[in-house]
């Protein structure tokens, strides 16, 4: 007759804290990444024209590719990926960088971006204008339909936990921060640029200078409760047209007739990079 | 080869498909257009084959050149198969959308059928992408036509194909497994069009060209001038 012992609980819990534990250190490590400098102030506005060869990064995991820049003014961020999933998650509850001077991990302050394809844009089969549908269209429709394509939400939210403060900010870099979003060939491409000082009229700013480390959390998906409920009302049809509000009044895009399937909330992704800001002189 | 049935996310020159209700039919409308357009999707030609799509994914190779072998074949194609399903969903969804009167939405199916005749054809969208010069684009270079497999073999040319007018912007693309001395990946500019293919939906003696025993639709690209660039994308018609 087989004898069968019993694990301590202690052991047994350190069997599988210990692994877990080693798991959850390998998902949220920081990498380190090499700040460019730039001679001239990158033009904000999603595109890749500002990035040349090399001076992007793509990291495996969670697949995405990252871009740092910095003048004397400005450090500018690049974020691409080609996950649809992720790109519907940012348009809904944002992309978040906690910005960290110390160099640690801190989720004190930060941005957050709202921008990208419009749930509209989502829908659009494969990317682009599909099956002739568009086509069919009378010249108002299409014109309408432009028009919905325009209207995004892009706007910022500066978030000081210290001070338990937000703050909404237009994207346009009128008041400092800026952030930009494009989406080609089934490629989605967020672009920020953030002050190093603090100052301007929003007061915002890293507190940061050319030389310094500085560590960048880049947190998107995982829709919160609120959020979902936020992107519920704008797919269902909360606004008379159809069309309802972004998150934070943003006129965002719509789903029709409140249908609600298919909506995939994507998982949540953290990747932490940690940078020295260039200086003119390359160090 | 693995049958990706139903992994509408998973790029694949294989796809079931069904059923396939005769034009102008109405089906169910419990998938959404999103889901059937992806469901009714081919992705084949360069680099497609066992890899995902997108800018990481897609495998824009610069191995080999035009008529080279199945490596060198230029483009990327999506193709998608646009049965009665689909353009039903998509009659409905661009209705809604733009909150069309009856009227609006009677008009919209009337120009659809007017430009692209779904009752006399079968229809393709398709989507062709290259990394390679733009003259790989020109339909001019290339042998398009379907092949039905029911109790034998039959190929059909297109009756008309419609271009879209509207051309996508190139865009750059990282070419994996490329690099520039010192630059990292190569990036590549992409060319791209959009365009209709209409098949006979009978052929000449008047029976159906996708009939009731047809089993699998195939949708190739040939190169005129060298047929062993080839690449091709594969419905197969659930019952």
């Amino acid at each position: 007759m087989a004898h069968l012992t019993s694990r301590p609980a202690s052991i047994t819990l350190l069997f599988w804290c210990i692994p877990i534990g080693l798991l959850l250190m390998a998902g949220c490590k920081t990498q380190e990444l090499q700040t460019r400098w730039s001679a001239e102030p990158v033009k904000v506005d999603g595109e890749m024209t500002d990035w040349p060869s090399g001076s992007t990064v793509y990291f495996e995991d969670p697949g995405v590719q990252l871009g740092l820049r910095n003048d004397d003014q400005n450090l500018y961020l690049l974020v691409r990926f080609d996950n649809r999933s992720w790109a519907r998650a940012i348009r809904m509850g944002g992309l978040t960088v906690w910005l960290d001077s110390s160099g640690k991990k801190k989720k004190d302050f930060g941005i957050r971006y709202f921008g990208g394809p419009s749930a509209f844009d989502m829908q659009k089969p494969g990317g682009s204008q599909g099956g002739g549908f568009r086509e069919s269209l009378s010249p108002e429709q299409q014109q309408r339909l432009e028009e919905m394509e325009k209207a995004r939400a892009d706007q910022i939210l500066v978030i000081d936990k210290k001070a338990d403060n937000e703050i909404g900010l237009p994207a346009d870099g009128s008041a400092g921060p800026a952030a930009s979003s494009a989406s080609s060939q089934d490629a989605y491409t967020y672009e920020l640029s953030l002050p190093l000082r603090k100052g301007g009229t929003s007061g915002f700013g890293i507190g940061a200078e050319p030389g310094k480390i500085i560590s960048l959390g880049f947190e998107w998906g995982g829709v919160s409760r609120e959020d979902r409920q936020k992107m519920m009302e704008s797919m269902g049809g909360g606004s008379p047209r159809g069309m309802g509000g972004g998150p934070h009044g943003g006129p965002g895009g719509g789903m029709p007739g409140g249908r609600r399937s298919g909506i995939k909330s994507a998982e949540k992704q953290e990747l932490w990079v940690k940078t020295r800001l260039a200086s003119p002189d390359g160090g | 080869m693995l049958f990706l049935a139903g992994c509408a996310s998973v790029p694949s020159y294989q796809k079931y498909v069904g059923p396939v209700s005769a034009s102008g039919g109405t089906g169910p409308n419990r998938e959404t257009f999103q889901t059937l357009w992806e469901d009714r999707t081919v992705y084949f030609g360069r680099g497609t084959s066992g890899r995902g799509s997108g800018i990481f994914g897609t495998g824009f190779s610069a191995l080999g050149g035009p008529g080279a072998s199945a490596a060198g074949f230029p483009l990327d194609i999506a193709a998608t198969f646009m049965d009665s399903l689909l353009l039903e969903a998509g009659f409905k969804h661009y209705s809604s959308l733009l909150e069309m009167s009856p009227q609006e939405q009677a008009d919209f199916r009337e120009a659809y059928q007017r430009r692209y005749d779904p009752a006399h054809h079968i229809l393709i969208w398709c989507r062709l992408r290259t990394t390679w010069a733009e003259l790989h684009l020109n339909l001019d270079r290339w042998n398009i036509f379907i092949e039905v497999q029911d109790d034998e073999l039959n190929q059909y040319e297109p009756v008309e194909i419609l271009e879209e007018q509207q051309i996508a912007r190139p865009a750059m693309m990282e070419v994996p497994f490329e690099f520039e001395p010192g630059q990292g990946p190569a990036r590549r500019q992409v060319h791209q069009k959009s365009m209709m293919l209409c098949f006979p939906r009978r052929d000449l003696l008047n029976n159906p060209v996708l009939s009731s025993k047809a089993k699998t639709l195939k949708l190739v690209f040939q190169e005129n001038t060298d047929q062993k660039t080839k690449a091709e994308g594969t419905w197969v018609l659930r019952k």
